[in-house]
């Protein structure tokens, strides 16, 4: 391990938080689009969905291994330290309760509104992940 | 009962700075920083690292406070 291992992982830590925190507003705005299935016209449903769904796929692998794949393996280990993983623990916990939570919150919310199941785990997955991110990265950025 | 520490101390005394003991023990920055302000309780391995790195016993390192 040399300096300029620890160096590079903790640069690419608090970028890897960075992100995490602009990743969580997007998925928030995307929560509101998916709600109401009003995105911009110009860009086709299936690219949108699909793109959605890459969005999300990613950042729950990033969130379960930590990424940084292309850094090496000494890199890595620092970046995934112990509190690195102690942070990534909280905030699989703070995801854990915001989905639980919103879930029940839109059970009842689906007597009010009409809601397709696509919507309501559209909105379930970005506002839990997006937790999940924000949480991640306030731990990591405070 | 929390958890003190005199790593600050211990670490100035021997003119390490914070990204020194973080190479020496293999962790970032920010957990040295975390662990020193009392933030992070460290596992008991990563203690014993930090022990080793700056040549004293843990108990010297660590140490229950009544608060």
């Amino acid at each position: 391990m040399t300096a300029f291992d620890i160096d590079k992982a903790d640069k690419a830590s608090r970028l890897r938080a960075s992100l995490m925190a602009v990743i969580a507003v997007i998925l928030v705005i995307s929560a509101y689009f998916g709600f109401n299935d009003a995105a911009p016209g110009a860009i086709r449903p299936y690219v949108r969905h699909l793109g959605w769904a890459l969005m999300i796929v990613l950042w729950l692998f990033i969130l379960a291994t930590g990424g940084g794949l292309r850094l090496g393996k000494n890199v890595r280990s620092v970046m995934n330290d112990e509190v690195a993983l102690a942070n990534r623990s909280l905030a699989l916990q703070t995801g854990f309760w915001v989905a639980t939570i919103l879930g029940v919150a839109l059970y009842f919310a689906s007597f009010q509104w009409d809601m397709s199941l696509r919507e309501g785990l559209r909105v379930l997955l970005d506002l839990t992940i997006a937790a999940a991110l924000l949480r991640y990265a306030w731990l990591e950025l405070r | 009962m929390t958890l003190g520490n005199r790593l600050l101390d211990i670490r100035t005394e021997r003119g390490l700075t914070q990204a020194a003991l973080a190479e020496a023990v293999g962790v970032s920055r920010k957990t040295i920083n975390t662990v020193e302000n009392g933030i992070f309780i460290p596992s008991t391995l990563l203690a014993l690292k930090l022990a080793r790195a700056l040549g004293r016993p843990v108990e010297e390192l660590f140490f229950l406070t009544d608060e």
